[in-house]
């Protein structure tokens, strides 16, 4: 138990030719906790995401250095599918539901990787609307007709199907009224809870630094903060800049 | 009336013919993104190796012969050809099948000569009279098998964990892969599919009194408008496609020879395609790309 | 005489680079003093072979092919014509006008004349070239529509004539009388392909007394169901019906007609049956005649018998095949045209055009001698009934005979 569920070492991505998204990345999930990982558009956040999933061929991108370790073991160069059986599972950004499958159907698509017997499927699903109870009343809608909120809550249902170990969410509160960004929030914790380990990527920096351990805070494709997520909340600039705080205010509530 | 049942019996044969081909259209492009013009050849590779095979072993092994030639073949193609352009556009990606075709194709002509052969079919010429309607064997057992086929897919998608895989990269790719769906497999899957049911196709588009030529891969191009009548993303669709246009070629063949020429039965599918294109251009069944919230 | 400068300037460059050393005139003089036009060197004559290798109809044409290769074959180990040989100039036309346009082009300057273009598609395709290139054609697409064009002509007796004189036969087999008369149908494809074919066979059943025309179906091209065309026939109680379609759509006719419990005396002209037909049909062919225009290999008569010394010699491994035999004829009338024009010292297509005016071709008993005339007229109205071999092989039924419903069909419409 001493490997933390996540370390990226050294992490350089690029898109295409030109179009360099990370550089010299280093970061850590330990074992059983949340980390955040903020950062303005296009900082680079969804990118290192992929990285860690193994999607970025999807978008034309490729690592040009350093390493993913999942679990211990390296997985820079493995298949999507390989990291999501040694528990890696992740909700993408936007949700990104099967639109014309119902709700069950998109569950099961999250459990097709484990291929599960029917008890253990069950017991699986079970799991994952332990969590999710909104998700029982609307089994057989197709998931493109549900709301943001409920497709966000099925998006972290699907990736719960696998029974994953580290789970990746980027940025759950989007476009979610503060209602159910804080059901979202409950959700994330009640899942760490029962010890898995969370990478969380988030705008709403206020949310996120309230449940996480740790912080990282990226720009430009570059770590330039990172620390105790107490630390973070205090740092004036981070307020500023990401708490919709002025650094006047921020300063005020310090001396 | 005897004569409209009669054409309808034969219609409906024949469009089930239209509709495993149009199938194979359908779960290609929803499984691999890919409309792939070649699958046309695969239908005269089904039949060919059919035909080849009959004369050696007995008929069901002749049939999983070609079925394992003709997947293999598929399944080559996707790789060689399809897995390496994903990236690739639209048209390149459809220009690359339209070279496949002429390429298996030439490929069928340089094995089995340009000469015509015998029928593929299972069962010989024989009939079975209800009333003063003949239903000859091979409708039957065109109608019978096609109706299983499509049972046995139906299962397959609804209820097993790779179909549902397979309808799950369909519906969104990359979310596929971010549950760990190796869509690659799922690609060559769809592919194999479409080869197997390109192979039931065969037999029956080359049953008694049909038989075995080269163009039998353009043959199987009239499923098109069956598949854009139904719905490109459908398959109640291709098989209600498949179903129109054997009937409208068959019954249109009884009954419409005293308007246009007598050719109204060849025109009308494709008239029919291009409204559906108009008026519907997802299909009678297709869905409209639900929208995402 | 702009028309004619495209393919002489490509002439010329080849005559440059050959040791003639030619001029860039429209024709040059050989050694032995004939005129030579495109195509033609002192030691070879090329003619193109505009015919389906890989299309639709491959099997019968790459027979028929053969049939022609090997006739030039035989004729250039006796020394060629005018001491040149004639070597085929094979292009691919697919059955297809496009592909027959790019084969054509590609070929054009390089050929005398065309030895065979098949069918009316292929024709259709290229005849606005072969009329301003001046290019002599013998075209296999015995349709007579293909006869009125220009510089095209059609050596062998056409399809119209072997269903109109089937017809004939057909009454007389059945001893019809007005009082008793024998029902007919037809089946042809529904386009200007089959036009022609029901026409005369219309003509014909109107011509012969106690002949009653009942039905007269068509079909669409790529069509893969005659079940109602079938009924249609059947209802009607056409005791034969005449065949003016392609092989597949014989085998689906015959094949349906079985099913539905209806076996008519069948009639087809030699365009519509082909031997590999005689499997899928088993059985079924008790009552199948073929109307040919010409003999068969099994016929006892100089012609086969060299035809088959030829194959025998040049093409030992191929399946005998009576394609071989329409190639054959093919090439027989290919070489007497250039035996003509090299007798007039022309072996321009000019002169090719002029040597096919009028020219008699013996076909040593295969089918009785042809007078090509004009061009513009059907050159034989001679045709002979077959059964079908085992093997899908057309067996003589009596000989040779030209119908007066034939010929009057033919005078009436200007042939
Ligand atoms: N497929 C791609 N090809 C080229 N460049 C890309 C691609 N995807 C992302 N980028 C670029 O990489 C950089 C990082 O993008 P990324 O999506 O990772 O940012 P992000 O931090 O997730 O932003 P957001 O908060 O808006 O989601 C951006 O400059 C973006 O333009
Ligand atoms: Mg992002």
């Amino acid at each position: 138990m001493s490997e933390p569920a996540l370390a990226v070492t050294d992490l350089s991505v690029r898109y295409g030719a030109a179009a360099t998204a990370l550089t010299g990345i280093d970061l850590m999930v330990p074992r059983g906790e949340i980390v955040t990982l903020l950062g303005p558009n296009g900082a680079g956040k969804s990118t290192l995401m992929r990285a860690v999933s193994g999607l970025l061929h999807v978008h034309g991108g490729v690592i040009t250095s350093g390493r993913v370790e999942l679990l211990g073991s390296d997985v820079t160069s493995d298949r999507p599918a390989a990291r999501v059986r040694r528990g890696l599972a992740q909700a993408l950004e936007g949700r990104q539901v099967f639109p014309d499958l119902t709700v069950a159907e998109n569950l099961a698509a999250g459990g097709h990787v484990r291929r599960y017997r029917k008890a253990q499927a069950r017991e699986a699903l079970e799991r994952a609307l332990s969590h999710l109870p909104r998700l029982h009343d609307l089994m057989d809608r197709k998931a493109g007709y549900l709301s943001g909120g409920e497709q966000q809550m099925l998006a972290i249902g699907r990736a719960l199907m696998s029974q994953p170990t580290v789970l990746l969410l980027d940025e759950p509160s989007l476009g979610l009224a503060p209602k159910i960004v804080e059901t979202v929030r409950d959700i994330i914790l009640d899942i760490r809870d029962e010890g898995t380990s969370i990478l969380l990527v988030e705008q709403n920096a206020a949310m996120a630094l309230s449940i996480a351990q740790h912080g990282y805070v990226l720009e430009s494709g570059r770590i330039v903060r990172s620390g105790a997520a107490a630390d973070l909340r205090d740092d004036d600039e981070i307020a500023a800049l990401y708490l919709g705080v002025s650094a006047s205010e921020g300063a005020g509530s310090h001396a | 009336m005897t004569l409209f049942l009669q054409l309808g019996f034969q219609g409906v044969a024949l469009g089930m013919v239209y509709a495993l081909i149009a199938l194979g259209f359908v779960i290609m492009t929803k499984g691999s993104n890919t409309f792939n013009f070649a699958h046309g050849e695969f239908v005269a590779v089904g039949a060919y190796v059919v035909v080849a095979l009959m004369p050696h072993l007995p008929y069901w092994m002749a049939f999983i012969g070609s079925v394992v030639v003709t997947v293999t073949l598929a399944l080559v193609a996707e790789r060689l050809l399809l897995r390496r352009l994903v990236s690739a556009s639209p048209t390149a990606l459809i220009l690359a099948t339209l070279a496949l075709a002429v390429i298996v194709h030439a490929l069928v002509l340089v094995v089995w000569g340009v000469g015509t052969k015998g029928s593929a079919g299972p069962v010989g010429s024989g009939t079975v009279e209800i009333g003063d309607v003949v239903l000859t064997y091979s409708g039957i057992a065109t109608i019978g098998t096609s109706i299983l086929v499509l049972l046995a897919l139906l299962v397959f998608f609804r209820w097993t964990s790779y179909g549902l895989a397979l309808r799950a990269t369909a519906s969104h790719q990359e979310a596929a892969a971010a549950q760990g769906i190796d869509v690659g497999r799922m690609f060559a899957l769809s592919w194999g599919i479409a080869a197997a049911l390109a192979v039931v196709a065969s037999i029956f588009l080359a049953s008694f009194p049909r038989i075995v030529s080269p163009t039998i891969g353009l043959v199987a191009l009239a499923a098109i408008p069956a598949v854009v009548i139904g719905g490109l993303d459908s398959f109640v669709g291709a098989v209600v496609g498949g179903l129109v246009v054997g009937l409208i070629q068959v019954l249109g063949a009884g009954y419409l020879t005293d308007y246009g020429g007598g050719r109204l039965h060849e025109v009308l599918p494709y008239v029919l395609m291009l409204v559906v294109l108009v008026l519907r251009p997802y299909g009678l069944f297709g869905s409209r790309g639900i929208e995402r919230v | 005489m702009i028309r004619k400068l495209v393919p002489t300037l490509a002439v010329g460059a080849l005559l440059t680079l050959s040791a003639c050393g030619g001029a860039a005139e429209s024709s040059s003089d050989g050694t032995d003093g004939v005129k030579m036009g495109p195509g033609v060197t002192d030691k070879e004559i090329n003619v193109g072979l505009l015919t389906d290798y890989s299309g639709p109809i491959a099997e019968a044409a790459t027979s028929g092919s053969l049939g022609m290769e090997v006739k030039f074959d035989e004729v250039n180990a006796a020394g060629g014509v005018c001491g040149r040989k004639i070597v085929p100039v094979k292009a691919d036309t697919k059955y297809d006008a496009q592909q027959t346009t790019q084969a054509y082009r590609a070929n054009a300057k390089d050929m005398l004349m065309i030895g065979e273009v098949l069918g009316s598609v292929s024709i259709n395709a290229i005849k606005p070239n072969v009329e301003r290139d001046n290019m002599p054609a013998l075209a296999i697409s015995m349709n007579t529509a293909t006869l009125e064009e220009k510089n095209i002509y059609v050596p062998l007796p056409t399809f119209e004539v072997e269903l109109a004189n089937g017809v004939v036969w057909a009454a007389e087999q059945a001893g019809a009388t007005e009082e008793k008369p024998l029902k007919l149908g037809v089946i042809t494809e529904g386009d200007e392909v089959g036009q022609p074919y029901q026409d005369a066979v219309v003509a014909a059943a109107e011509a012969t007394p106690g002949v009653e025309l009942v039905a007269k179906p068509t079909y669409a091209f790529g069509d893969q169901d005659f079940t109602a065309q079938v009924s249609e026939l059947k209802a009607a109680g056409a005791d034969v019906v005449m065949l003016g379609t392609a092989p597949a759509e014989t085998a689906g006719v015959v094949g349906t007609s079985a099913q539905l419990g209806y076996s008519p005396q069948w009639i087809a002209s030699s365009g519509s049956w082909f031997a590999g037909l005689a499997e899928p049909l088993k059985g079924l062919l008790n009552n199948f005649y073929v109307s040919g225009g010409y003999g068969t290999l099994a016929d006892d008569v100089p012609g086969i018998a060299a035809l088959k010394d030829a194959l025998a010699t040049y093409a030992p491994d191929a399946k005998p095949s009576n394609f071989q035999v329409g190639g054959w004829l093919f090439g027989e009338a290919t070489v007497a045209a250039l035996k003509q024009a090299c007798e007039n010292k022309d072996l321009t297509r000019e002169g090719v055009i002029a040597a096919l005016e009028d020219l008699k071709v013996d076909y040593q008993g295969i089918t009785p001698e042809v007078d090509l005339g004009d061009g513009d007229s059907i050159v034989s109205y001679s045709s002979r009934m077959n059964t079908i071999g085992a093997q899908g092989e057309l067996e003589a039924v009596g000989d040779f005979y030209a119908s007066d419903a034939a010929k009057e069909w033919g005078a009436a419409n200007g042939f």
